[in-house]
């Protein structure tokens, strides 16, 4: 009878002290994401040149960083910097696409006097013309990215662009 | 009452001459004006005037188009690229004048205390005392326009002037263009096809005997030239004016 109730009296002491415990222990807050800095600065500059209309560069530099991308932090720096996902999602497929090793082979053959201006117009008249436009933000990424000045690239085909479908 | 009419119709008149004068402005005998525009996939948008030859079409995927000559890409010293493409209509016209006479065509720097930086060609006549009438400017603005190839406005200015003056030879003058320094670049070899194809069609159809047919191509025989080439052949021919191409000693 005695060690009933003296363990009795133990259980509700330990039940006290387990419950006085747990309301002491402070509250926890919740687990703080670890971004990546390097992919959110990333981020914030493809958004920028997004921003400005230079998808061309922003495809560029992301088919650069592909292999060790982290997505979800260069996306939250793309957002943090105004980008939308949308456009996110339309960059990250470009450089990604097929369109964009076409459009650095034709740029590099070009530059290599393997084929003809006219060449590279008869590519965007035909096959990009009604390729949709991730495909051809492909191409022209592409392109332009067998530049050594993509500046000097991104004129270059403006110019075939213009001749090519301004027909 | 009836002179407050009277006025009204002069003034109406007047008005109406002065519209056709700038219609006029835009198309002159052997040129005239096309404004070309283009959206990139990035969604900027570009426009451009273009000088193209007058009266020849070539029919690309069942659209008709004109040969441009020179592609206006900047507006230079003008206010408006469309002021500089007018005044590029009417320069262009003065110089076929001016070579009927004799005069040469020739790559000059812009002069100094001039309102634009770059080469200009210029139609210089032979007499001394005469001075030389400004063609086309070719502005730095312009330069990185033409293309990867294009080092400075020198060399753009020689190739335009080379194939203003071989689009003249062939398709104004209905001439062998095949002596031009121009014919070195794979696209314009395309003008030397036309003139065999134009001379075929004079020997072939209108019975020209074959001695006299090089004197005796017309409009249509080229026209049909033109319209036998292939759709590739035709964008090529479409597309000479617009960059400056590989080649040697432009």
């Amino acid at each position: 009878m005695m060690y009933n109730i003296i363990y009795s009296w133990l259980i509700i002491v330990s039940l006290f002290l387990l419950l006085e415990g747990c309301a002491n222990r402070p509250p926890q807050e919740p687990p703080i994401p670890k971004y990546d800095s390097a992919m959110l600065k990333l981020g914030e500059d493809l958004a920028l040149l997004v921003k400005n209309k230079r998808h061309e560069e922003a495809i560029i530099r992301l088919n650069k960083r592909l292999n060790t991308l982290k997505k979800q932090d260069c996306l939250k720096g793309f957002e943090n910097a105004g980008g939308l996902k949308k456009e996110w999602d339309l960059i990250l497929q470009a450089a990604n696409s097929y369109e964009f090793e076409a459009g650095k082979n034709y740029g590099a053959k070009l530059l290599a006097s393997k084929l003809q201006d006219a060449d590279v117009v008869e590519y965007i008249r035909v096959s990009l013309k009604n390729a949709s436009n991730v495909n051809k933000l492909a191409f022209y990424a592409g392109f332009i990215s067998a530049f050594k000045n993509v500046d000097v690239g991104r004129n270059h085909l403006d110019t075939l662009w213009l001749w090519a479908t301004s027909h | 009452m009836k002179k407050i009419i009277f006025m009204f119709i002069i003034f109406l008149m007047l008005i109406s001459n002065i519209q056709a004068q700038q219609m006029d402005a835009l198309s002159t005998k052997e040129f005239l004006l096309e404004k070309k525009s283009v959206t990139y996939p990035s969604g900027r948008e570009f426009s451009i005037w273009t000088l193209c030859l007058n009266g020849y079409r070539v029919l690309v995927s069942g659209q008709k188009r004109y040969i441009p000559i020179f592609p206006i890409y900047s507006e230079s010293c003008f206010k408006t690229s469309r002021d500089r493409s007018i005044d590029v209509l009417e320069r262009a016209s003065n110089a076929l004048d001016s070579l009927l006479h004799g005069e040469t065509l020739e790559v000059l720097p812009a002069p100094e205390n001039g309102n634009f930086s770059g080469f200009s060609i210029w139609a210089v006549p032979h007499v001394q005392e005469e001075h030389p009438g400004l063609v086309f400017r070719i502005d730095d603005a312009d330069l990185h326009h033409f293309g990867f190839r294009a080092e400075n406005t020198r060399q753009v200015a020689n190739y335009v002037k080379n194939i203003f003056e071989v689009m003249r030879t062939l398709f104004l003058r209905r001439s062998n263009p095949s002596n031009s320094p121009a014919m070195q670049y794979p696209d314009v070899k395309i003008l030397k096809r036309i003139w065999l194809d134009a001379r075929q069609h004079a020997e072939k159809i209108r019975n020209i005997p074959p001695e006299k047919s090089a004197y005796l191509v017309t409009f249509e025989d080229i026209q049909e030239a033109i319209d036998m080439l292939s759709e590739s052949q035709k964008i090529r021919l479409l597309g000479i004016a617009f960059v400056i191409p590989e080649g040697e000693g432009i």
